[in-house]
C-alpha cells in the first residue's frame, strides 16, 4: 500500500485495513484533546486525564484488525474505561457499606421512640390524658387523698379517672399488644 | 488576618429522648395501675400480655422496668426532672 493510499485512507478516517496502521501522532494528540473533553463531562475532573490515558493506551494496544474509524474506536475505549471505574467504585461502596443489621441497629433506637410515642398517643385518645396522668400517679404509689392535693383534681374528679381506667383496662391492653414490634412478631 | 469559626449549635437529641421515656412512663404506670384495679381474667391475661410487649419495646429502647419505676418513684418526691410527674402533662 502506498504512502499515499494509506495517507488518504488515514484522512477519511475509515477504510480496510486502517487497523494495522499505527495512528500518527497528530491524530493522536487531536483524539487525546476530544476524548479528554468527553471525559471531563462523565467523571470527576481527577479521574478525566486518567481515564483519558487508559483508554488511548488501550486503543493504541488493540491490534485487531477492524474497518471503525479511529475516533469511533478511541470514544468506544473510553466508555468502557468510564464503566469499569463504575463498577469497581459500586463494588467498592458496596463492600464498605455496613451490613444492614448494624444499620438497623444503630437507627432501632430512634424508631423505637417514634413508636412508644405513638403508641402513647393512641392510648391518650383512647382513654384520654386524665387516665395516663391517674395511672402515674397510682403507679407512683400515691393514695387518691394524696393524688388528689398533689393535682388539685376534686375526689370525684379522681374516682371518674380510676372508673375510665377500669373501663378502657382492656382496650388499653390490646391497643399495647397490637403494637409489638415487627421484628419481635416475626421472631 | 484569622477569622473566627462559627460553629453550628448541637442538634438538640434529648427532647425526643425525654418525650419517649415520658410515653413509656405512662404506658407502664397504665398497665401497673390497671392490674390494681378488679378485672375479669380476660382483662388481667391482656394486661400480661400487654407487659410483655410493653417490655420488648422497652428492650429496643434499651430501659427496663425496674429503671420506670425508679424514675417514677424518683418524681413522686418532687425533686423530677420537667416533664416526668404525674401531673406535668402528658403531652407538654
Amino acid at each position: 500500500m502506498s504512502a499515499f493510499v494509506q495517507n488518504r485512507r488515514r484522512l477519511r478516517g475509515d477504510s480496510a485495513g486502517m487497523a494495522e496502521l499505527a495512528p500518527s501522532e497528530a491524530e493522536l494528540a487531536e483524539l487525546r484533546r476530544q476524548m479528554l473533553a468527553h471525559a471531563y463531562t462523565r467523571v470527576p475532573p481527577s479521574d478525566a486525564e486518567d481515564t483519558t490515558q487508559d483508554a488511548l493506551l488501550r486503543l493504541v494496544g488493540d491490534r485487531r484488525p477492524t474497518t471503525e474509524k479511529l475516533r469511533t474506536r478511541g470514544f468506544r475505549k473510553l466508555k468502557d474505561v468510564h464503566a469499569e471505574r463504575f463498577r469497581r467504585r459500586q463494588n467498592q461502596f458496596e463492600a464498605d457499606a455496613e451490613p444492614l443489621e448494624e444499620v438497623a441497629a444503630e437507627i432501632a433506637p430512634q424508631e423505637a421512640m417514634i413508636s412508644i410515642i405513638a403508641l402513647e398517643e393512641q392510648i391518650a385518645a383512647e382513654a384520654g390524658i386524665e387516665v395516663l396522668q391517674y395511672a402515674k400517679s397510682k403507679a407512683a404509689g400515691l393514695t387518691n387523698k394524696e393524688l388528689a392535693a398533689d393535682s388539685g383534681w376534686d375526689p370525684n374528679r379522681v374516682e371518674a379517672a380510676r372508673k375510665q381506667l377500669s373501663r378502657k383496662s382492656e382496650a388499653i391492653a390490646r391497643a399495647i399488644e397490637d403494637s409489638e414490634p415487627l421484628d419481635r412478631r416475626e421472631a | 488576618m484569622t477569622q473566627a469559626c462559627t460553629l453550628p449549635e448541637p442538634q438538640a437529641q434529648a427532647p425526643d429522648q425525654e418525650r419517649a421515656l415520658e410515653a413509656a412512663l405512662g404506658i407502664w404506670a397504665l398497665i401497673e395501675a390497671a392490674e390494681s384495679l378488679p378485672a375479669s381474667t380476660e382483662t388481667r391475661e391482656s394486661l400480661g400480655r400487654a407487659r410483655r410487649v410493653l417490655n420488648q419495646h422497652l428492650q429496643r429502647l434499651g430501659w427496663d422496668e425496674g429503671f420506670l419505676r425508679e424514675l417514677l418513684a424518683e418524681s413522686s418526691k418532687r425533686e423530677e426532672p420537667p416533664g416526668f410527674g404525674p401531673f406535668s402533662g402528658v403531652h407538654g
